[in-house]
């Protein structure tokens, strides 16, 4: 009788599962066996797992690494909010939450040899979002500007602004359109970090610039807030993450002086390239900041939609969506400083190269296309005869020819 | 050219200015903004009212009764911005002084020709912009001397196609016209000539994103290294 492969993780099959937005019907398709056997794999009381062989074929088919599915999981991610314009899938964001603790693991096992940028956001005891104000989302927004250095005039970059503050964000093409984005805290024993996940799909700077404000609004002001809101809440919870989204990217003083009343949806476009703000979103600031009332917000709007419709602004493609380049960073250093080798990467994080590629912001074929290197010979001097002209060997197998320089004579 | 001895040839020295720059110096960013809205209302506050008077001399009125408004918020608008605006006195033109700039308004229409020369204080204030027409149209022959006058107009434009018996404010320029008030030597909107002010360099934002590699690790590398 063959055996199971010993410390497998059925939590690592269903997260993989989800991730690859795979039923297990499909799974077992593909791995040719029954959907049963794949469904006791997946529960953690029945201590059932593949055996070696099958194993293989099961992470060969999600693209990942045998050893990954071995490995024990990592401390669990807070409950992700995420930022959607509909009643996302249940599936959608199973999958997101997949991706997003993927992200974690990794971000995780390259701190072992690079420390991340310290924490940098404010820590507020809001337990419930009922309790949050105006005026605390206002001055919650004000506190971030204040200790990431940005001042009071247009944010450059909300990314770079994010990760320096100790964020880890990734920026993909999800596929899943009903959802913009989504956040998270994970306790470690060292402290507390952040992490966000932004859709890539829509490939509008300003979007998205807006969807990480966002992002960060509920990682600042629903940080203590309790897992699994009520649908109000949910939704008060979104609002609250948008007001914060305006605060921080239009700061009330600075943002108002701005502005020339009556607003035009013309003087907002000058305004849009300025401040790194769609229109759409620039009225709804202007209302929450009461500079014009319901009545001209709600006639601005109309105004939008009959001239450029629901979707797209005038401008949109002027502007380069911001990357995030914390991770890639990191994997450039371990790189570069011999910690580790570029293609032992994949294997050291356990999910597939383009996985990471996606998640750590390196560009695509980062792993399977290397930058062609000029191999120099390079000179070892046997020991103790260094003086000796003959000791030198060529490095290279089969070498590239070493000239030595005439000895000049003293 | 290389035989030419170029000691006969007059010191042309290029002006570091252009228009956009000696507006952004000389004009306060506010001053423009309020002189958009002394526009606004004083158009606005004409019009109101006018609906009582007799069709026969009721575009005459408005007309008149905006003249007088828009003097009045201009005035107030000049008078803020410590612009120094001429009293109010009859039909004349208020005129303000910013920096080098000589600062007034005129109204022109969109579907009718207005012949903005008609005004003897304008033509007078339009004249001061020859001195910094080399700015638009450089002269080889003439040496760059910077201006110490200039003429810069708010203008209202007017809506009177013929399906809008009343004229109405469509939009606020800003504008330079050339001396003779034949063409311009700037005119733009109000919101671009704000934008303007918008380029200025940015304090560059602080880069933390960076990792930084364990001590341990560190030591090791150092280590091999050597």
């Amino acid at each position: 009788m063959t055996r199971g492969v010993e410390n497998f993780q059925p939590l690592r099959l269903q997260q993989a599962l989800a991730t690859r937005g795979l039923t297990q019907g499909q799974l077992a398709n593909l791995v040719g066996i029954s959907p049963s056997t794949i469904s006791k794999w997946m529960k953690e009381d029945l201590k059932h797992s593949p055996e070696a062989g099958t194993l293989e074929r099961l992470a060969e088919s999600l693209n990942l690494s045998v050893e990954w599915f071995t490995r024990p999981q990592p401390s669990p991610v807070s409950a992700p909010l995420y930022r959607s314009n509909a009643q996302a899938l249940k599936t959608a964001r199973a999958r997101l939450k997949g991706r997003i603790e993927w992200l974690h693991e990794m971000a995780q096992l390259l701190n072992q040899f690079a420390d991340y940028p310290k924490v940098n956001l404010p820590d507020f005891a809001f337990l419930e979002p009922e309790a949050i104000g105006k005026a605390d989302i206002e001055f919650a927004a004000e506190t971030c500007r204040s200790m990431w250095q940005l001042g009071q005039t247009p944010i450059q970059d909300l990314m770079l602004a994010a990760e320096g503050a100790g964020i880890i964000v990734a920026r993909e093409e999800t596929e899943i359109s009903a959802i913009e984005g989504l956040s998270c805290w994970v306790n470690h024993p060292d402290g507390a970090r952040p992490f966000v996940l932004l859709s890539a799909d829509k490939a509008n700077a300003f979007r998205s610039r807006f969807d990480l404000a966002h992002e960060i609004g509920h990682l600042v002001l629903h940080r203590h807030v309790p897992d699994g809101p009520t649908p109000e809440r949910y939704r008060l919870m979104e609002k609250q993450a948008h007001d914060f989204a305006g605060a921080l990217l239009l700061p009330s003083q600075t943002f108002a002086a701005d502005v020339r009343i009556p607003v035009s949806l013309d003087s907002l476009l000058v305004l849009k390239q300025k401040w790194g703000v769609s229109v759409a979103a620039m009225v709804m600031r202007l209302a929450a900041l009461d500079l014009i009332d319901e009545e001209d917000k709600l006639n601005l709007y109309k105004r939008r939609s009959s001239r450029w419709g629901a979707k797209a602004e005038p401008g949109d493609d002027k502007r380069t969506p911001e990357s995030p380049r914390l991770l890639r960073r990191t994997i450039e250093l371990l790189v570069g400083a011999g910690v580790m080798p570029t293609e032992g990467l994949p294997r050291f994080i356990g999910i597939s190269e383009r996985d990471i590629e996606q998640l750590a912001g390196l560009r695509e074929g980062y792993f399977s296309t290397r930058s062609e290197v000029v191999e120099l010979a390079t000179l070892r001097v046997a020991k103790g005869d260094s003086r000796s002209p003959e000791s030198v060997q060529p490095a290279v197998a089969g070498g590239a020819n070493v000239l030595s320089f005439p000895t000049s004579a003293k | 050219m290389g035989n030419i001895d170029t000691n006969i040839l007059p010191s042309y020295r290029s002006s570091p200015e252009s228009i956009e720059s000696l507006i952004i110096t000389h004009v306060p960013r506010d001053l423009i903004a309020a002189m958009e809205e002394a526009l606004i209302t004083g158009a606005a506050e004409g019009a109101a009212g006018s609906g009582t008077l007799a069709k026969g001399h009721r575009a005459h009125a408005v007309g008149q009764m905006r003249h007088f408004r828009t003097n009045e918020r201009f005035f107030d608008a000049l008078a803020a911005a410590e612009a120094s605006p001429t009293p109010l006195n009859g039909n004349r033109l208020v005129v303000g002084r910013v920096g080098i700039f000589h600062v007034s308004r005129f109204n022109v229409t969109t579907h009718f020709w207005s012949n903005a020369k008609r005004s003897k204080s304008r033509r007078q204030l339009a004249m001061f912009n020859l001195a910094i027409e080399h700015l638009v149209t450089p002269d080889l022959f003439e040496s760059y001397e910077p201006a110490q006058s200039a003429s810069l107009f708010a203008v209202g434009v007017f809506d009177r196609s013929p399906s809008n018996a009343f004229a109405e404010l469509v939009r606020v320029d800003i504008a330079i016209p050339r001396a003779d008030m034949d063409g311009w030597l700037y005119r733009q909107p109000v919101a671009q000539t704000l934008a303007l002010y918008d380029t200025k360099p940015q304090i560059t934002q602080p880069d933390m994103a960076h990792p930084v590699l364990k001590a341990g690790i560190a030591e090791i590398k150092k280590q091999n290294e050597k």
